[in-house]
């Protein structure tokens, strides 16, 4: 059996060692920041644009100040981001709940055939980037909101439908059991058995997914996809910078609403 | 006369490979009765309950229910049977998010096609039973009350209207009370025994407690094993019979 005794020298040797590799950890840290900020700071900025420290402050304060001219033209905009977000998460649902189904261990019409099937699917949509989605979509139906739309939904399926599929999952078997001793089919174990269980955490996760959308919506402009994210493309080029703070602020605003409406409401289910 | 429910050599074991469960069961039941399944934890009893309605599939063995071999259907004709058969579970099983009539109105889903069940589309005259029969197991100030808000009694009462929802003419009842305390455990046997004699619907009663058993019965099948030990009316029931089925526990 080992033992637990312990001596003096022992134990300054052990201590000893600790010592070591902390001041091994420590420098690796150094050198490895040091290293990174080389290479990437040092080396790649353009140092001869930044110019001066006071330069520094001279451009950051263009982006001081509001252009209130702009507010009228951006209502419609921000309405349009607002419902690319309701849009895209409510489409991201509807495509949630037949990958959540074939991801349910125990539901899964053809066992691991249909379950990894449903799980790579679930991995696609959450490894590919809302603005990679974003540029593939608009390369696909064009400019406007649409592509935004499907970008939101394709990106929103991997994490809904792990949820719904995980919740499918952990339902307790009684009424399900109860559901099929009275002769109910398959549907109504489904519609009766699980989802009044799964209801709480699905409507929970979407409030809290449609709160993500919703920041996510407001860059889409970015590659044409509509919305906030646009009008603040257009500022930028314009170099219109107080425009851009403008445009930020009608962001912030909008997530904002969109944070404060989603605590409350999930609080309230949970 | 003719037995309602007829059981022929039923064997069961739930992997291909594990151990058996149920050897060679053969019973009947028939109209008036009140079926007790007593016998040692563990000896199958809920097992052959289950086998009766397809909740556990037998390897082998005849089920005969209104003319029906159970184990030969599937489908829809399995379904057509089920609702013709009623069961009481052991913890209730209800869906707790819904309320008390919303979970009686369940056991009706059987008749149902997928989609009036969609929409919840119940006829008239289904709700009104559903409101007589809680009212009938006493829980008519409690009808729209979310179930997971009841106590464990009320729970089965639940449990016991949604079973009579299906104008079941057989009753499988699975340890009815073994999650209630000995007073409410006699008023649910009671109750049961109550509105089977009232509908003339026979019971198939899974039950530990020897005294309920014998209080409430009147036929005792003795299961020991997965093997049928005793299989008679309940007069016949004497202290050498038990303690043979249960040698190894003390009663």
């Amino acid at each position: 059996m080992k033992s637990f005794e312990l001596d003096l020298d022992t134990y300054s040797q052990q201590n000893s060692k600790k010592i070591t590799k902390k001041i091994l950890f420590y420098l690796c840290l150094v050198v490895g920041i040091f290293t990174s900020v080389y290479f990437i700071i040092i080396l790649d900025t353009d140092w001869h644009r930044i110019g001066s420290g006071g330069e520094i402050i001279k451009q950051l304060s263009y982006f001081i100040g509001l252009d209130f001219s702009l507010i009228k033209h951006l209502i419609i905009p921000a309405f349009e981001t607002f419902l690319m977000a309701c849009l895209g998460t409510a489409l991201g649902l509807f495509l949630s709940l037949p990958v959540a189904w074939l991801g349910a261990k125990n539901v899964t019409p053809l066992g691991m055939l249909s379950f990894g099937f449903a799980r790579f699917l679930m991995t696609i949509s959450r490894s590919i980037h809302e603005i990679i989605w974003a540029l593939i979509f608009v390369g696909a139906v064009g400019l406007g909101a649409l592509p935004g739309i499907l970008a939101l939904a394709f990106r929103s399926v991997g994490f809904i439908s792990k949820i719904i599929s995980e919740a499918i999952e952990e339902a307790d078997k009684k009424p399900i059991e109860a559901i099929r001793a009275a002769g109910g089919s398959g549907f109504d174990i489904m519609y009766y058995g699980i989802i009044p269980q799964i209801l709480p955490t699905v409507i929970g996760t979407i409030i809290f997914e449609w709160d993500i959308n919703i920041r996510r919506s407001a860059i889409m402009g970015l590659v044409g996809a509509g919305g906030l994210g646009l009008a603040f493309f257009r500022q930028m080029h314009m170099s219109n910078y107080p425009g851009v703070t403008t445009v930020i602020m009608f962001i912030f605003l909008l997530v904002m609403i969109g944070e404060i409406f989603s605590n409350y409401y999930r609080k309230k289910i949970i | 006369m003719e037995p309602i429910l007829k059981v022929e050599n039923l064997n069961l074991s739930y992997q291909k490979k594990g151990p058996q469960v149920l050897f060679d069961i053969s019973f009947s039941v028939f109209k008036d009765d009140f079926y007790a399944i007593i016998g040692p934890s563990g000896a199958g009893k809920s097992s052959l309950i289950r086998c009766i309605n397809r909740l556990a599939d037998s390897n082998s063995g005849n089920i005969f229910f209104n003319g029906e071999n159970i184990p030969k259907l599937g489908g829809r004709k399995l379904r057509s049977v089920r609702r013709k058969i009623g069961m009481i579970f052991q913890e209730f099983n209800l869906i707790d998010r819904m309320s008390v009539i919303d979970n009686v109105l369940t056991g009706r889903l059987g008749y149902m096609n997928t989609f009036a069940s969609l929409f919840r589309m119940f006829d008239k005259k289904d709700i009104s039973s559903a409101l007589t029969l809680i009212s009938k197991v006493g829980l008519e100030d409690f009808a729209n009350k979310r179930v997971d808000q009841l106590s464990g009694g009320q729970r089965q009462r639940v449990g016991i209207a949604r079973a009579l929802m299906q104008e079941p003419e057989l009753m499988l009842v699975d340890e009815p009370t073994s999650s209630l305390d000995p007073k409410i455990a006699i008023e649910m046997m009671e109750l049961i025994k109550g509105i089977a004699n009232e509908l003339k619907i026979p019971v198939l009663c899974n039950i530990h407690n020897i005294d309920l058993a014998k209080k409430f019965a009147n036929k005792i099948l003795g299961l020991q094993d997965g093997k049928k030990k005793f299989d008679d009316t309940t007069n016949k029931l004497t202290h050498e019979v038990l303690q043979d089925l249960y040698k190894f526990e003390i009663l």
